[in-house]
């Protein structure tokens, strides 16, 4: 298993985008490409070259099941995963978007401390 | 027959009388004859006989003409005897007719009525003048009169002294004077006054209270004084008239209350109405307030003997429930209360709060008293009430995401070291958003629950490991309480059908309140006991309690004891509301015991399961 290092951070709101890149950066040590839509993400993919895609469900446009959708579409994102984003969630709406094809589901709002071993902790799993 | 039965006596006595004397002296003669045997002692005889026989046919036949003339005179005054009663009786009945005319007679204008019957009655009396008077003090008021023309008039006023009716009303029964001028009361001021000769009164009673008088009178004195049944027949018409009023008065009132909820009910914002279900099912509307044009664009004409032109309009969608609620209304003869919509033939959808009581009528049927008002403004602002609350929610949580992170960022000191007072300000930052979260949170949970969008994973699982997560996982939050919780399961293998993270936010509910409530170092116990085929979860504080007057109000919305209470307590009063909703949706209950000052109890109950009873997944 490679060590994770390059992630995809997929969200609309600057705010959440810097305070994500911050966390996983500065407190992960990873490094971070931000995308403001699922239109760039599906742009940037390729250039970028992400092992793992941190997504927000809902976004203007595209939303995160789409943007996956596309990406999987487009891409192999078979040693990829991707993780979405999103408010308190139900234990059966996970299943849902495990079913998209997420690898799991992080809950806003995040611990910024925690986040990067979160991450990690999945990427583990992932490769388990 | 009498006298023939005398006549046929006298014959008898006359014949056998003779044949006595006959008999009498032939023997008499007989035995002279025997004694002297010479004629001449036959011949004294016979002729004594015949001077006997003369005086007894004399006697007889005086007696036989006494007989006859003293029969003659009995049967004379049996004669006038049954003319005077056949008399009495024709006037008995003339009376008895009359006030049996006066009785049935109606006319809407009550007055015309009093004044038809004063009418009949001074007919009867052979008494001109008749007033019904009202008394109040010495104030005499002409209500209703029948006199000549011109006499008097209705409503003016007389002093009671300068009237007869002062003595009525002194003697408390019949008056009546045949002859005024003839009379003690010659020298009385209504004699001198209006030199009335001949009069007769009795008091009215109406509602138990002296009301006034009924009076009959005439200038021309009468030859005889009034009878029995005269007095009796004016003491009875003063008896009708009384009631007379008593029913106007009462008819009155009536009308009134009726005018009074047509009016006041014209104003309502709604309908009021009645509504009946016949013995054999048939529905209408006997009554329905003016709301029915607004509500309906109905009348209360064309439901009165049937309701289906109303039920017509109710929305197809309500149609099924509508009915459902009234029958079960009729079963249970309780209250019928339902939201539901009707629709108007020009497509527009009104929204209807309708409510009613049932009583069950002796014919059978049953009778519903209601309101019914357009509730379609609230249930827009409703909606949109929802929508916002939901939007908003949403709409914070993504600021709040970024502000919790950045915090989280310096007090994680990802940027160097933070001064002390700094690292303080984070930590309070944090810390209320925290609060924020929970309340958002809070917000959604309602929003959903309210809008039954709340999903429920449920598991038939064991109790016991759900309730150990929940008192773990707040172990923290009872700490900056200095409280302690102490869990005691008595039964350890209870299964219960559960959305466990339902379950434990509901502890964690309990759990909080009962730490934020508790004195510090205080314990609060949690019990897991089996009772009754049921889980039973206790939460135990020694808390303050909570007051009776809130008691009521503790699983509503926003309910906090003390408004103050959300400041030092923190918390948004949704708690227990959610919690509550969740139990129900879980197939639970959620209760509680507490006392102002012992503290409180908590208590969840949940159906028991086995282990093998297939999921269910409650939407």
């Amino acid at each position: 298993m490679t060590e994770l290092q390059r992630i995809m951070h997929v969200e609309d709101d600057p705010s959440i985008q810097q305070v994500a890149k911050i966390a996983l950066e500065a407190v992960g040590g990873f490094t971070v490409h931000t995308c403001s839509s699922g239109q760039q993400a599906l742009d940037d993919y390729q250039a970028f070259t992400p092992q793992l895609i941190l997504m927000d469900v809902m976004m203007p446009g595209m939303d995160g099941p789409t943007t996956l959708q596309q990406l999987q579409q487009k891409y192999d994102l078979s040693g990829i995963p991707t993780v979405f984003m999103t408010a308190k969630v139900q234990s059966n709406e996970v299943s849902s978007y495990k079913a998209l094809g997420a690898a799991d589901v992080v809950v806003k709002p995040f611990d910024p401390m925690t986040l990067s071993e979160q991450i990690r902790q999945i990427w583990r799993d992932f490769h388990s | 027959m009498i006298i023939q039965r005398v006549s046929s006596t006298s014959n008898f006595i006359t014949w056998f009388g003779s044949l006595l004397l006959l008999t009498f002296f032939g023997w008499l003669g007989w035995q002279d004859y025997q004694q002297h045997q010479t004629t001449d002692v036959l011949q004294k005889w016979a002729l004594a006989f015949l001077v006997s026989e003369l005086l007894l046919l004399l006697l007889l036949s005086d007696m036989q003409r006494v007989t006859r003339r003293l029969m003659r005179e009995l049967q004379q005054s049996q004669e006038l005897k049954q003319q005077r009663e056949t008399q009495q009786n024709k006037q008995y009945q003339q009376a008895l007719s009359t006030l049996n005319n006066i009785a049935a007679s109606f006319n809407p204008d009550w007055r015309e009525q009093l004044r038809q019957a004063l009418l009949v009655a001074a007919d009867y009396l052979h008494l001109p003048i008749a007033i019904l008077s009202k008394i109040d003090g010495d104030d005499y008021q002409v209500i209703v009169h029948s006199a000549p023309a011109g006499l008097l008039q209705d409503d003016s006023h007389f002093e009671l002294g300068q009237t007869y009716c002062s003595l009525t009303l002194a003697g408390n029964s019949v008056f009546a004077v045949h002859h005024m001028s003839d009379s003690k009361y010659a020298s009385h001021p209504c004699f001198s006054a209006f030199a009335l000769e001949s009069y007769i009164g009795a008091a009215v009673q109406v509602e138990g209270a002296p009301f006034g008088t009924i009076s009959f009178s005439s200038a021309k004195p009468r030859v005889r004084p009034f009878s029995q049944l005269e007095r009796d027949f004016v003491s009875l018409l003063a008896r009708w008239v009384g009631s007379n009023i008593e029913r106007r008065r009462y008819l009155e009132a009536q009308i009134e209350v009726a005018e009074r909820l047509k009016k006041i009910s014209s104003q309502l914002p709604g309908m009021v109405f009645q509504f009946r279900q016949t013995a054999d099912g048939k529905f209408s509307f006997p009554y329905c307030s003016e709301g029915i044009r607004t509500l309906f664009h109905l009348t209360a004409e064309q439901v009165k003997q049937d309701a289906s032109p109303l039920f017509a309009l109710v929305h197809p969608d309500d149609q099924d429930l509508v009915q459902q609620g009234i029958h079960q209304s009729a079963e249970t003869l309780s209250l019928w209360k339902q939201d539901h919509r009707i629709q108007h033939s020009d497509g527009e959808v009104v929204w209807l709060a309708g409510r009613a009581v049932p009583e069950s009528q002796p014919d059978g049927s049953i009778l519903w008293h209601g309101f019914v008002s357009d509730i379609t403004e609230r249930k827009k602002i409703e909606r949109l009430k929802d929508e916002f609350v939901s939007t908003v929610s949403h709409e914070l949580r993504t600021p709040l995401t970024a502000i919790s992170g950045a915090i989280g960022l310096l007090h994680g000191q990802v940027f160097g070291r933070l001064p002390a007072q700094a690292m303080q300000m984070a930590e309070l930052t944090q810390a209320n958003v925290k609060k924020l979260q929970l309340l958002i949170n809070d917000l959604l949970d309602m929003d959903k629950l309210i809008a039954g969008k709340m999903q429920f994973d449920m598991q038939p699982q064991p109790l016991l490991p759900v309730i150990e997560t929940a008192v773990r996982d707040n172990q923290s939050y009872a700490q900056q309480y200095q409280v302690r919780y102490r869990l005691q399961a008595d039964a350890t293998d209870l299964w219960v059908n559960v959305d466990s993270m339902r379950l434990q936010q509901v502890m964690t509910n309990l759990l909080s309140n009962a730490a934020k409530f508790s004195p510090a170092g205080a314990d609060v116990d949690i019990l897991v006991q089996c009772q009754q085929q049921q889980a039973l979860v206790r939460v135990i504080d020694k808390g303050c309690g909570i007051s009776d007057e809130f008691k009521k109000d503790i699983f509503s919305h926003f309910s906090q004891a003390d408004s103050s209470d959300s400041k030092s307590k923190g918390g948004t009063g949704l708690g227990l509301a959610i919690s509550k909703q969740l139990m129900t949706r879980m197939h639970g209950s959620i209760g509680f015991h507490s006392e102002v000052g012992n503290g409180s109890e908590f208590y969840l109950l949940l159906p028991l399961v086995s282990e093998t009873e297939p999921s269910e997944v409650k939407l």
